[in-house]
């Protein structure tokens, strides 16, 4: 049995905006949280005045806010910064602060290419697929001249298959090829040709299968894959589609009317998610 | 009087609030006495009859002596009784119109609290505490109701009883007076209440408790164990006269209208052959005004003493928190406050725990006790990411609830909104 700890911030009313990692906080808690299990994804642009004013204003920690905004005045380091932050918030154990404080020193060793890509590869598992493209091109452009085509190879993977979640398809396409040019790896093969798939009239697809290429165990497997989903799309089908479907066959309008309204806005909920 | 500028806006207040009367006392700090006021700025009479007039064909309302007036005139209608009928939850019917009591009293409240600004600067603020004879679940829901309804900053506002009040207002008397037990008699035309306030040293802090006697006088209402024709002289004499045979004195005191206090000759002459004897009708809402200096911690008296009432708490109730890996308690609810002043909220962030170990310990040395609150159905999440809100609070004497709210953590792992009321009977 694990015990508990008793918060020494309270909620905030009006949350933080972290734009590095497209999240808002409630809480200085969360912030260190978050600091302790991604302290890559904080770069100089985290010492903020804003972050310090919120400090004040919506935790009552106004002497931490001025602290905070002191060492920004005086040109602080983010190491300065955050050692701050996170000892007056009795959330990380001191082992668990040295730790964060450790990856901080660390992180100074990783090229700025490197960790604005861990920032975008976050930002990609929150589901905030336009911020995470713009994370994308700020690595590329800070990674001109890098000699290792592996990291670059990825990040075009990784816009590639961001692209292709906002469904377009041709960025989808772009970006996927220029993966496999780098990296000649057949998953990004594989990706290319599925946006090709989604993207042009059957023809023209197998022109450009046949044209590029010449790849027709590639254009195959990938047509056996999707026919399987297609196949196996009943069960796939979700409940809450299941649950339209068998309403609108029973007849029940009203209801079938009602849950397709609320699918249709969680799924546009869902998407305003991504593209925020 | 009025404030000087340069002191500090603060005042305390004391609101003594019976079924006849109202008696508003007020000080600026610990060094001055509380200073009584009335409804006739300049006048001497400090209680204010707990009633209200309507003129008649008017929606205006008059109170206290001038309600008094214009209703024998005939010129309005009466209302008296007015917290009797808030508890019976009474109707008042006038002039075709229907009126609830407690809208009754919360304009009698708002009018007389109104009188502080004749005495003060314009932009006082105050820590108020009511005083009644009895804090009930009933009349605290009354007084709350009243107190958010004329937006009272419910923070600066408590409740004590009359025995606490009484207490209150002894601990900040001259010292001899605080060393020795008293007596003090209540006397109002339907009972009288006796209170019996005695300190104990041997204990840290000292503590002081109150015993409370009562006998009605109402022949109308109850079967007496007096003779017939006895008066209130006689009644309150033999009354005295038994509990001072059981419980020995110093000091007594005579709280009442100064009408029924003139008719006390016998009691009076009997009580100063032995004891030093005091009378007035302000010692309540003195005692409150004390009590309210008390509440501000900036203005606490030196005295450490503790009222054991029949209202206080006494158990400390508290959960084990981590600091750095180590357990240390941490308290919810201290013993030593009335039921009704234990309230906690706080928000608090589960580690590992799926719950919560409530612990209770006795004032006095003995068992302490311990509970396992279990939090079902609450979300696997890693740990340190759940923050819970409590919620502590007693809902009627003894009666202990403790509330708990799934707050989530933030964007990072969304609140499931689910809830767990957990109740213990402190009997």
């Amino acid at each position: 049995m694990g015990g508990i700890l008793s918060c020494n911030t309270k909620l905030a009313e009006y949350p933080y905006f972290l734009g590095n990692l497209g999240l808002y906080i409630y809480s200085m808690e969360e912030l260190c949280y978050l600091l302790e299990k991604h302290t890559v994804l904080f770069d100089e642009s985290f010492m903020r005045v804003d972050l310090c004013i919120w400090i004040t204003t919506q935790n009552d920690r106004s002497a931490l806010g001025k602290e905070l905004k002191k060492i920004m005045d005086t040109n602080g380091s983010l190491r300065d910064f955050i050692s701050k932050l996170i000892g007056s918030i009795h959330y990380l154990t001191m082992a668990e602060q040295q730790a964060v404080l450790k990856a901080l020193d660390d992180n100074t060793l990783l090229p700025r290419g490197k960790r604005i890509k861990c920032r975008a590869d976050y930002l990609v598992e929150r589901k905030k697929y336009v911020l995470a493209v713009s994370e994308y091109k700020k690595a590329l452009r800070a990674l001109e001249g890098e000699q290792d085509p592996g990291i670059l190879a990825a990040i075009m993977h990784n816009m590639g298959y961001v692209y292709a979640k906002l469904f377009l398809f041709e960025k989808a396409a772009y970006y996927f090829k220029k993966a496999f040019a780098l990296n000649g790896d057949d998953q990004s093969k594989m990706q290319y040709l599925a946006s090709c798939r989604f993207l042009y009239q059957k023809d023209l697809y197998i022109e450009k299968v046949v044209g590029e290429f010449n790849d027709e165990e590639t254009a195959l497997l990938l047509e056996e894959k999707i026919t399987k989903i297609l196949e196996n799309s009943e069960e796939n089908v979700s409940a809450a589609i299941k649950e339209v479907l068998f309403q609108k066959e029973a007849g029940l309008m009203q209801a079938y009317n009602e849950s397709v309204d609320e699918l249709l806005n969680k799924w546009k909920e869902s998407y305003r998610i991504s593209i925020v | 009087m009025k404030q000087d500028k340069q002191e500090e806006k603060l005042i305390y207040v004391g609101y003594d609030l019976t079924d006849q009367w109202v008696s508003i006392s007020y000080s600026g700090n610990l060094k001055s006495n509380p200073v009584s006021i009335g409804s006739v700025v300049g006048g001497n009479k400090t209680s204010i009859p707990l009633v209200l007039c309507k003129w008649y064909g008017m929606e205006q309302w008059c109170y206290g002596e001038e309600a008094k007036r214009v209703a024998q005139a005939g010129d309005g209608c009466l209302v008296d009784e007015l917290l009797h009928k808030c508890l019976a939850g009474q109707q008042i019917l006038i002039e075709d119109n229907v009126y609830e009591p407690v809208d009754l009293l919360k304009l009698f409240i708002k009018k007389t609290l109104h009188l502080l600004s004749f005495h003060c600067d314009k932009d006082y603020r105050y820590i108020l505490v009511i005083s009644c004879r009895k804090l009930n679940n009933e009349i605290l829901q009354i007084l709350k109701q009243i107190i958010h309804d004329l937006q009272i900053d419910s923070d600066k506002v408590y409740f004590q009883s009359h025995g606490e009040s009484f207490f209150s207002y002894m601990i900040h008397q001259e010292k001899p007076f605080i060393r020795q037990q008293s007596l003090l008699f209540e006397i109002n035309h339907r009972e009288i209440t006796a209170y019996y306030l005695a300190f104990q040293y041997n204990t840290r802090p000292y503590t002081a408790i109150t015993e409370e006697f009562s006998e009605i006088i109402d022949t109308e209402e109850k079967d007496l164990p007096f003779k017939e024709g006895e008066n209130i002289d006689d009644m309150m004499l033999s009354f005295t006269k038994k509990l001072t045979a059981d419980y020995s004195a110093a000091s007594v005191f005579l709280i009442g209208e100064g009408s029924v206090l003139d008719t006390l000759s016998a009691t009076k002459e009997y009580l100063c052959r032995y004891y030093r004897v005091f009378q007035g009708i302000n010692l309540f809402s003195k005692g409150a005004c004390f009590g309210a200096i008390e509440k501000d911690k900036k203005e606490a008296s030196e005295y450490q003493y503790l009222y054991l009432g029949k209202d206080m708490v006494r158990e400390n109730i508290g959960i084990l928190t981590l600091n750095e890996k180590e357990e240390e308690y941490f308290t919810v609810i201290n013993a030593g406050v009335n039921w009704y002043d234990a309230v906690f909220e706080g928000d608090f962030i589960l580690d590992k725990a799926g719950s919560i170990i409530l612990y209770r310990k006795p004032i006095y040395p003995g068992e302490v006790k311990r509970h396992e609150i279990l939090l079902e159905g609450i979300p696997a999440r890693p740990p340190k990411t759940t923050r819970i809100h409590l919620s502590a609070y007693f809902n009627r004497k003894n009666k202990f609830i403790l509330e708990i709210r799934d707050l989530g953590f933030g964007e990072i792992f969304i609140s499931s909104g689910k809830k767990w009321i957990f109740k213990m009977d402190m009997e």
